[in-house]
């Protein structure tokens, strides 16, 4: 069939179909950049966290009525430092020390505490950080191990529910989408029904009047697709940087360009959906 | 060509607006439909072009029982069917050219061959300086005359036509008959619903009266 389009609908009927894609787009677009965001950053930490381990040698002991002397703390440091040595665990270590906090009156100075933060080996086996503190432990009694695993949970868990508001948000743009084209398009054939009913009485089949429905709905939401994809490309520039995650541009574009795809097929799938639905009652 | 037995029509429930409809029309017929207000003319015509189906009976059209065949047959089917509408039916937003054009577009005929057909009718109707205006701007003789032109440009295998001279004055009338006739001799069937005897006497042919929705041959 030969019929332009624009003879049963004017093709401004869906231009502002076009703009509503535009917006559409470019919120899912940011929806899926902050999905990414929280995912590639949780991820660089918490696989800092995971291959690192800090030791505290305590100035206090656990009743904080102990105050360890600066001698014995250092000789407790160098205990530890000197086993660690031989542990092929522990690839790197690095210490902390602020020195007695001072309090301003010279008889009240409070030691501080040393920190060894140690760099573990990656692709280690299961309770090799275990077998460490229990060995560390068995050298100086007293030393306290900060658990990353605590940390890490907390970290994963949160993100997972700012990747589920994001996926949520995401999920919730394309339904809000699909309702409201629609019911644009219902109105639309409701506004055309002398139109409509004419070009079927003159041969037009429903598949081809929804194929005529479909060609105008993807020409409106390419070009809404075309318009905020240009937004949010330029946009991703400005806003990767910030994130630290410049290196990811090129994946971002990919799921941008998926995102396109996905809004163009389901509005047509939508458009071609309506229009059977709407003129079932044609013999 | 149309076969219609014991045909019935009711809408929504309600009582039989046709009751018991049996029709023959062959290839190269040639009938009037008549019959006063409120008889079922329109109804007839509307459910020989499957603009509506039979609540009960049977149609065949071409020899396909329409109520066994897929929306999709009946649209092909509808294609050799031409329909002149009492109130014209043309659209606002198209150019008398794009109106005309419509049935062959429909049909996926080439650019070219629509433009040489559909400039052929409107020189032979008088309407080649109106072909980029829209319906609005034409007067009720005008306008029948490109609903005429439309219906016809595809040499339908059935025309039927709603008080097609409703709107003409009898030079132009008496012009439209004799292409409708000229069709006919052509293998058409043509069914025309009138209130003009004088055009039926004029050219005179079968005439089928509906009575309270009931066939008087």
């Amino acid at each position: 069939m030969s019929l332009p389009s624009a003879h049963i609908m004017p093709s401004s009927a869906f231009r502002h179909i076009g703009v509503m894609v535009m917006f559409m787009y470019i919120m899912t677009s940011f929806s899926l950049i902050g999905f990414l965001s929280v995912k590639n950053i949780t991820q660089g930490w918490t696989t800092g966290f995971h291959d690192t381990l800090t030791v505290e040698i305590p100035a206090f002991d656990v009743e904080m009525n102990y105050v360890f002397d600066e001698a014995a703390m250092k000789q407790d440091v160098d205990k530890i430092r000197n086993y660690l040595k031989n542990d092929p665990l522990v690839i790197a270590e690095s210490i902390t020390h602020d020195g007695p906090l001072t309090t301003g009156i010279d008889d009240l100075d409070i030691p501080a505490p040393y920190f060894l933060t140690l760099s573990l080996r990656q692709n280690r086996v299961d309770g090799a950080e275990a077998r460490l503190v229990s060995n560390m432990r068995r050298i100086v009694p007293h030393i306290m191990v900060h658990e990353q695993e605590a940390w890490e949970k907390e970290i994963k868990h949160t993100a997972f529910i700012f990747q589920t508001v994001f996926c949520g948000l995401a999920l919730g743009i394309f339904i809000v989408t699909s309702i409201v084209l629609s019911g644009v398009i219902r109105t639309q054939l409701k506004a055309g029904e002398e139109t409509v009913r004419l070009v079927h009485l003159l041969g037009a089949s429903v598949k081809s009047i929804a194929a005529l429905f479909k060609k105008s709905v993807s020409r409106a939401v390419c070009g809404g697709v075309f318009v905020g994809g240009i937004v949010t490309f330029f946009s991703l520039f400005g806003l990767l940087p910030l994130l630290g995650l410049e290196g990811h541009l090129y994946e971002f574009y990919i799921y941008l360009a998926i995102i396109g795809l996905i809004f163009i097929g389901i509005c047509r799938l939508i458009t071609v959906r309506t229009v059977l639905s709407a003129l079932k009652g044609l013999p | 060509m149309i076969n219609l037995k014991h045909t019935g029509l009711r809408y929504d429930g309600g009582p039989e607006v046709l009751s018991d409809i049996n029709l023959n029309l062959e290839a190269g017929s040639f009938h009037y439909l008549t019959g006063s207000s409120g008889s079922g003319k329109t109804s007839l015509m509307r459910m020989l072009h499957i603009g509506l189906l039979p609540t009960r009976g049977d149609i065949s059209i071409f020899g396909q029982d329409i109520m066994q065949i897929s929306r999709q047959q009946r649209a092909d089917l509808r294609r050799d069917i031409g329909v002149i509408f009492q109130d014209f039916r043309l659209l606002p937003h198209l150019s008398v050219y794009d109106n005309i054009a419509m049935p062959l577009r429909l049909a996926d005929i080439s650019e070219t061959k629509i433009e040489t057909a559909v400039t052929e009718m409107l020189n032979w109707l008088g309407l080649k300086d109106y072909k980029s205006i829209k319906p609005a701007f034409l007067s009720g003789g005008q306008q029948q005359r490109v609903a005429i032109a439309r219906a016809v440009i595809t040499k339908p295998k059935i025309l039927l036509a709603d008080e097609p001279t409703g709107s003409l004055d009898d030079y132009m009338g008496d012009r439209i008959m004799t292409l409708f006739e000229e069709l006919n001799k052509n293998g058409t069937a043509v069914v025309v619903a009138t209130h003009n005897k004088g055009m039926i006497g004029r050219f005179p042919h079968h005439i089928l009266n509906l009575k309270s929705g009931h066939l008087i041959t």
